[in-house]
């Protein structure tokens, strides 16, 4: 092919296409073509990408309508209220939360917790009060519902201002960010709209990994509540006793697995010969759905406080703590759980059981905490 | 969302886009053949009709592609595995509202013990 352009350009000169009108016709239009591009082809560039972003934005918009009326769906189905309720869950999404100061840090992770405390129970008494018949697991169930629908709100809303504000601009650099950044974000919003189909319906997602490896520790065993929204049930595995914990279900729940580590940590007087945190975590492009990992340090996700609870707890008591993760993908983490995720479990159960003969004694107590949420898992 | 998205309508566009990757070809020989007798004028019009028919056809059928493969995923169909618990007969069923792990769903056929929902996940609806 190369062969024969250089070949017509060889013989009768680029652009040279005859002397008749169409030849004329031809030719000119071939030299304004290829000055247009030589001139304005950065601009012909952004014009391309800009549509390309335009698409996307309004694909958001409908993903971000879709995600509204399933949640305006399930709320009336559910929590059957009075009036319509459309304008209250409006202002929900439109709700925000002003993250602290950190210029001074110290003390940062208490006033975090205390707003994030803040924000979920008004969140929750939001949602209950919009869906007045639902029970406390289907109010769980509506708030994550609400959230992933907040979350696809978001997203459409700050893609649209920056497309807009590179729009008004005509800024190659905003325009190039945001469209090398846009497979990675439309693939994030399909994650959120799986996320409320799941919520809608009540099914366990890809994250509740660890809660049902907790939960499946808990089998047949009398449960209590630990704060915050946590359960816990003492068993024996291998002659060593056992404190599992996990967020109370079977409601879209996460709880405070660091408030409650600490709670059965002084009940035992931080007697504890070992904590395994069980949590899903994102796999890296070509690793297996469902691959097990194990590794140390405190495997919880989220903004950190949790994390940092459970850091410090150990490090007062000299715990060891050991993670095992089960890898799934951003979209499997939010949405109904895979097969490969669910049959995971019992594999991390004979993890743990070995993890518990290699490192520890007898009689000894380990706190095994199912991380994540609990949605279509109980207790 | 709880219709099976179709994927008959991708079917269709993919057979499109091959209508219009086949003229492209159509047009590319007729180039190529305008090329040899010396009409340049020809050649130029059918090659740029060839060029713009491939490259609008080839990346329709991919985004297609793309589509679909996001289609495949979204037929899946949610399974709820209940187990006895003295027995160890197990059922497998489509999910139904209310289900989650751990509820007892009544007692077993085969020896009357209690049937509990042992797992609930997606599988990909296998293909025909």
């Amino acid at each position: 092919m190369l062969d024969l352009f250089a070949d017509i350009a060889f013989q009768t000169g680029l652009g040279n296409f005859g002397n008749g009108t169409l030849g004329s016709l031809l030719n000119i239009l071939f030299y304004m073509a290829f000055f247009a591009f030589f001139i304005f082809g950065q601009q012909i560039q952004s014009r391309i990408a800009l549509m390309q972003i335009d698409g996307a934005v309004r694909k958001l918009e409908t993903m971000r309508n879709d995600a509204k009326s399933l949640t305006v769906k399930t709320l009336r189905e559910i929590g059957k209220p009075k009036d319509d309720p459309t304008p209250r869950l409006n202002t929900l999404l439109e709700q925000f939360l002003i993250e602290p100061v950190n210029m001074d840090p110290a003390g940062i992770v208490g006033k975090f917790d205390h707003l994030l405390d803040v924000r979920e129970n008004k969140f929750k008494s939001d949602v209950a009060r919009i869906a007045p018949e639902a029970t406390p697991a289907q109010v769980n169930n509506l708030e994550n519902l609400v959230e992933a629908s907040w979350a696809l709100n978001y997203m459409f809303k700050v893609v649209r201002h920056l497309y807009l504000l590179g729009k008004k601009t005509f800024s190659l650099f905003v325009i190039f960010q945001l469209q090398a950044f846009l497979p990675l974000i439309m693939m994030e919003a399909e994650a959120y709209l799986g996320a409320t189909k799941a919520f809608a319906e009540g099914h366990p997602i890809g994250d509740g990994a660890g809660a049902l490896v907790a939960s499946k520790l808990m089998k047949d065993r009398e449960t209590r509540k630990v704060p915050k929204d946590m359960v816990a049930a003492e068993t024996t595995l291998e002659g060593r006793r056992v404190i599992a914990l996990k967020a109370e279900g079977p409601g879209g729940n996460v709880g405070k697995p660091g408030d409650a580590i600490r709670q059965v940590l002084e009940e035992n007087n931080g007697k504890a010969s070992m904590i395994i945190m069980v949590d899903a975590a994102l796999k890296l492009e070509g690793e297996k759905t469902g691959e097990i990992g194990e590794g140390i340090g405190a495997a919880i996700g989220g903004i950190g406080t949790e994390r940092f609870k459970i850091e410090e707890e150990a490090t007062k008591f000299g715990i060891p703590v050991y993670a095992i993760v089960i890898k799934q993908s951003i979209q499997e983490a939010v949405t109904t759980m895979k097969k490969e995720i669910s049959e995971a479990a019992e594999p991390v159960l004979e993890k743990i059981k070995g993890l518990i003969v290699e490192r520890t004694k007898e009689g000894e107590l380990v706190i095994i905490a199912g991380i994540g949420n609990t949605a279509g898992i109980a207790p | 969302m709880n219709g099976k998205p179709s994927l008959s309508y991708a079917y269709l566009l993919i057979a499109f886009g091959l209508v219009i990757l086949g003229i492209s070809m159509w047009a590319m020989i007729r180039a190529l053949t305008a090329y040899d007798a010396g009409e340049y004028a020809q050649f130029f019009v059918y090659g740029v009709m060839a060029s713009v028919g491939t490259v609008l056809a080839l990346s329709s059928i991919t985004q297609m592609r793309r589509r679909m493969a996001v289609l495949h995923t979204l037929a899946t169909r949610v399974l709820s595995t209940v187990l006895c618990s003295n027995c160890g007969f197990k059922v497998m069923r489509g999910f139904s509202t209310g289900d989650f792990v751990t509820k007892e769903v009544g007692q077993c056929q085969q020896c009357q013990g209690k049937m509990r929902v042992e797992a609930i996940y997606a599988e990909e609806a296998k293909t025909k």
